[in-house]
């Protein structure tokens, strides 16, 4: 009835007419605003701050620093960040102290009055510098951190922060013995969100104790627990409001603005206090996507099946480790690829740099771990001489192969790559030989496959509660936040589906509060349709039973006797005797006047199962439900002479489980192949030699623009289902971009004749590749 | 936002504006002309660049000239380039300011703007360096014309202290003559020039004028790489010898990237231009 049907997303119509409020949209009377001073310098030690002058500044009316802050250090995983800078500072952009006061301007007015002593201290930019011997340290206290939520390894005296393995059967003999070995090192930069809504908060302390926090957030619940635990207060008294989102990419999952909006809101008696980032400040000072290191060795028999591999990742963390260990973690769980390896042997090292620190960036270190696996495997083909899609194809993983944390797959589990792989080549109407176009031109594809597991904690959870309007329509309350791809609307067509009801009868909270929501662990992973979908599903069926309960005494029947559709319920075997919702979403009056039941209300619950955290030697464990696979391509057309190229076909095949909502479903594929594409071709966040930001505003950080994005796309997906997951459906979030950049470097390594193991792939590079090759 | 307050005033007549920076220079104050706005506007976002004092001169008539007079084009220079591009008075300035930001930045930044600003690039100024220009100016030195290569020298507009751009001037017969642009940018179509060319036929001369920007720190005529190219191919010119410092070196592009889009960019313009350029 409403899955796989194209509904219309329901926030649509506002964002459309731009009445859909944000965050920043929202102004309450009296409300104090707070500016950042941030260091200048990339690794620092302060020696004095002169709050003197800001504090006199007209209307300011706080001046707070890492003192206000008592020592409080926060982290997901390790706590090492600290919310303000304390005696050193760690990268260009880092919070050193709030300036709060009347109107932004006059916070603004006081930061420029903030007098810094800053000793500039030698610093560490790359993952390189940071591993030399005797490198500056970016925590030289590494060893006296708390560690929130283990597993992470963080080795003292150094600047790796954390290192995560896998050992799976006998690499080096299986590499010893291999027919073909390719070895290669990949270089991938750092990468912003570049979401369209920057980042902000607004923190009021009540003096009933209640903290009012709304923020830019996809962890509502997250700010919730961690603000109490940080401020050693109840949860019940940190009510967390999240309202529509304007893009996310990960990049809203780090509670940064919203522990530094409490600290000045405490700073001025509890009193409002928002602080939303600039452009300039949410490129610079707010969390960006991990850039890498890796070198990767892979070996194959004269038959050109896979032996074993070597994989070794430096993870560029920058100067604290947020979601780093987790992200490490996941790049070791799916270190293969989509294909059968028994023999493997995965280092992922977290490093420490003097930048601007990383968080999640759709997909979860899976982009960057597609593009290293994509590319070696390209590599090996060529040297067997087979065409790239057989050895794929050949290579699959299968049902009853297991992964590399040894989980045994069953087709529900993993779904069918080959099928993916098959039809993308239709698509792409795959030929791996470059063509030669004329005028100095030559049109070359390249194929990726990708896969992907959500790594959620062991116990994360969701949860839905459905309370029935008295004309029989439908509330529905979930945990999610929407920032672009539909959750709400895709759990109100589970509940549509389930009740065999139209979607336009269910209403859906859009905002999220904490205090009445019921918790959804994080809207990341691409878990909301599973997780979310699971919670709405066990909801639907206590409404049912409810109703059922209810109409079984109206309708003197047993409650087995009924059935529900059409906001109705009815006898089984004579639909024409029923009771409308309307009449018993309440409680059902007699015609006299009394009344019994009372308002039906469903709650739902759902934790996420079997899941279990990575042994610190092997890896092994189980760390997600289920994965996607998917085939992604490229057609480009490429110029000889001077090196620019325009992608001319975009081809994504995701098996999907089931498509819940297609157009939806396409859009955000779409989406996540311009990203990819955008990231793949021109995006790097970039540093001088001093370690600041060297594109620090959208004018020189390059995002794709319309009209240079790929000239078609061709979306599709194959239906596996995931047969624990509601109707079918998998994840599919993150997923459109993670094969696009290795796709694209595959297709300009064949035209250009070159290869191309670093991103992004902008014509200087290219030109720099091909003169290496004829030099 | 902007964090520091600033004084903000908009004469309406030259006389006016000059006597106003006078006036706030002589007591020690640091005032600019405002054009569009959009560099003043994001340097003083992120506080890199605080005016105490802007003089907006975009009220002033002459600014806002756009009209042939005995026989000459004039442009006054507080009009947007979108003004220029929707009037479209002369096609190859309309093609290189086409390429300026975007259509919402493009209704902002005005042609006196873009030629005196910090963003070293200039392109505007690319078409009047290929043909007899003439630049009106106000300030110290009265109200005079005076020709744009006089002015014009490595790459930037050398005014006095208060001396105000108020119209540029062309041959109106040079509108009519054809002329090619080409800018190539490190990959976007909206960015930086790593190199701007402009070229219009010569009478008499097998290589057209060049004029370029972005190659270096300022725009300039190339008139020693025309002579060059009556020898040699874009290709072999002994490029390093002919442009008047190295080849900017920087996240756009390194020297020798640009210096190899250059020649490129050569190629494409005589290709464009036809035989005979």
């Amino acid at each position: 009835m409403a899955v796989g049907q194209s509904v219309l997303r329901k926030e649509a119509p506002n964002k459309l007419t731009g009445r859909a409020r944000y965050n920043a949209d929202l102004s309450i009377p009296g409300i104090l605003h707070a500016a950042v001073a941030t260091s200048p310098h990339a690794h620092a030690r302060i020696r004095h701050i002169d709050k003197a002058a800001a504090r006199e500044s007209p209307g300011v009316a706080a001046v707070v620093t890492a003192a206000d802050a008592q020592g409080l250090k926060c982290g997901e995983v390790l706590e090492d960040r600290p919310p303000l800078a304390e005696e050193e500072t760690r990268y260009w952009g880092e919070p050193v102290a709030l300036v709060v006061a009347d109107g932004e301007a006059e916070a603004l007015a006081g930061v420029s009055r903030l007098s810094v002593t800053y000793e500039p201290l030698p610093a560490v930019l790359t993952v390189h510098e940071a591993l030399r011997p005797h490198a500056p340290l970016v925590h030289p206290d590494l060893s006296g951190y708390r560690q929130a939520q283990p597993p992470v390894a963080p080795r003292a005296g150094t600047n790796i922060a954390d290192v995560a393995h896998i050992r799976k059967g006998h690499a080096e003999e299986a590499l010893r013995d291999s027919a073909v070995v390719v070895t290669a090192h990949y270089h991938l930069p750092p990468v912003d969100h570049a979401a369209m809504e920057t980042r902000s908060a607004r923190v009021e302390i009540l003096d009933d104790g209640r903290v009012i926090v709304h923020a830019t957030t996809q962890a509502p619940f997250e700010v919730q627990k961690l603000l109490a635990r940080y401020m050693k207060t109840q949860q019940g008294l940190i009510i967390v409001n999240a309202p529509l989102i304007g893009g996310a990419f990960g990049g809203k999952t780090t509670v940064q603005l919203e522990i530094l909006a409490y600290l000045a809101s405490r700073a001025v008696g509890g009193r409002p206090v928002e602080i939303c980032n600039r452009r300039e400040q949410d490129l610079a000072m707010s969390p960006v996507g991990p850039g890498l290191e890796a070198d990767m060795t892979l070996g194959a028999d004269r038959y050109g099946r896979l032996t074993g591999m070597k994989l070794t990742v430096y993870l560029d963390a920058g100067a604290y480790t947020d979601s780093s260990p987790r992200i490490a973690r996941a790049i070791c769980s799916e270190c293969t690829g989509p294909y059968r390896l028994e023999h493997i042997e995965t280092d992922v090292y977290t490093v420490y740099t003097h930048h601007v620190y990383a968080t999640a960036w759709r997909g979860f270190g899976h982009m960057p771990l597609t593009f290293v696996v994509e590319r070696t495997m390209d590599k090996l083909a060529a040297q067997l001489g087979v065409d790239p899609l057989e050895m794929r194809r050949a290579a699959a993983i299968k049902p009853q192969d297991t992964t590399p944390t040894r989980v045994r797959l069953t087709k529900s589990r993993l779904g069918d790559l080959d099928l993916c792989l098959r039809r993308a080549a239709d698509l792409l109407h795959w030929d791996p030989t470059p063509r030669d176009e004329g005028k100095g031109t030559v049109r070359a594809q390249g194929l990726a496959a990708l896969w992907k597991t959500s790594s959620s904690p062991p116990n994360a959870i969701s949860g839905a509660i459905i309370t029935l309007n008295q004309e029989g329509s439908l509330n529905l309350s979930t945990g999610t936040v929407e920032f672009g791809p539909g959750t709400k609307t895709t759990a109100a067509q589970i509940l549509a589906e389930r009740l065999q009801m139209p979607i336009e009868q269910i209403h859906v909270h859009s905002h999220i509060n904490t205090k009445v929501d019921p918790e959804h662990w994080k809207t990341v992973a691409s878990l909301s349709t599973f997780m979310v979908g699971r919670a709405v599903m066990e909801a639907a069926e206590d409404v049912i039973a409810q109703l059922k309960q209810v109409a079984a005494i109206v309708l003197k029947c047993a409650p087995g006797d009924l059935e529900v559709a059409h906001q109705k319920v009815y006898l089984r075997d004579d639909p024409e005797i029923f009771v409308p919702f309307r009449d018993i979403a309440h409680g059902y009056s007699y015609p006299n006047g009394d009344a019994i039941g009372g308002q039906i209300i469903g709650r739902g619950s759902y934790v996420v199962r079997h899941i279990t955290t990575l042994d610190a030697r092997t890896g092994e464990g189980h760390p997600g439900p289920g994965f996607t696979v998917g085939a992604q391509g490229v057609e480009v057309l490429y110029n000889r002479r001077t090196h620019h190229y325009r992608v001319l076909t975009a081809v994504s095949v995701l098996d999907a489980g089931r498509v819940v909502n297609p157009q939806v479903a396409r859009g955000v594929v779409m989406g996540g192949i311009n990203m990819g594409l955008s990231y793949g071709s021109r995006e790097a966040v970039l540093f001088t030699r001093d370690g600041a930001l060297e594109n620090p505003d959208l004018r020189t950080y390059k995002v794709m623009r319309p009209g240079e994005q790929a000239l078609q796309y061709r979306v599709d997906f194959v239906e596996t289902p995931q047969l624990d997951s509601p109707y079918g459906a998998r994840p599919l979030g993150e997923h459109g971009c993670l094969a696009m950049p290795a796709a694209l470097a595959n297709a300009l390594s064949r035209a250009a004749g070159v290869a191309c193991d670093t991103l992004p792939l902008t014509p200087e590079v290219l030109w720099q590749l091909a003169g290496m090759r004829e030099a | 936002m902007i964090a520091v307050d600033f004084a903000y005033r908009r004469p309406d007549t030259l006389a006016g504006a000059y006597e106003l920076f006078s006036d706030l220079a002589r007591r020690g104050e640091n005032p600019f002309y405002l054009g569009g706005g959009t560099e003043i506007v994001t340097g003083a976002r992120t506080g890199l660049f605080t005016p105490s004092s802007v003089i907006d001169v975009k009220a002033i008539s002459d600014l806002r000239a756009l009209a042939v007079h005995d026989g000459r084009l004039i442009l006054g220079a507080g009009l947007s380039l979108r003004e220029i591009l929707a009037k479209d008075p002369w096609p190859l300035l309309s093609h290189i300011l086409s390429r300026i930001a975007d259509h919402s930045v493009r209704t902002q930044i005005t042609l006196g703007g873009n030629l005196v600003g910090s963003i070293p690039y200039r392109e505007a100024v690319l078409p009047f360096l290929l043909t007899e220009s003439a630049v009106r100016l106000y300030g110290s030195g009265g109200d005079r014309w005076v020709p744009l290569a006089h002015v014009f020298t490595d790459g930037s507009l050398r005014l006095a202290v208060g001396e105000l751009l108020v119209a540029l001037s062309v041959p109106e017969a040079v509108t009519r003559l054809g002329g090619v642009a080409c800018k190539k940018t490190r990959f976007d179509w909206v960015d930086y020039p790593l190199v701007t060319v402009a070229a219009r036929r010569q009478p008499g001369r097998r290589i057209p004028a060049l004029a370029v920007s972005g190659l270096t720190s300022g725009p300039f005529r190339a008139l020693r790489v025309e002579d060059a190219l009556l020898h040699a191919g874009p290709a072999e010119i002994p490029l390093r010898e002919l442009l008047p410092e190295a080849p900017l070196d920087d996240r756009h592009g390194s020297s020798a990237y640009r210096e190899f889009v250059f020649r490129n960019t050569l190629e494409d313009v005589l290709e464009q231009l036809g035989p005979n350029g």
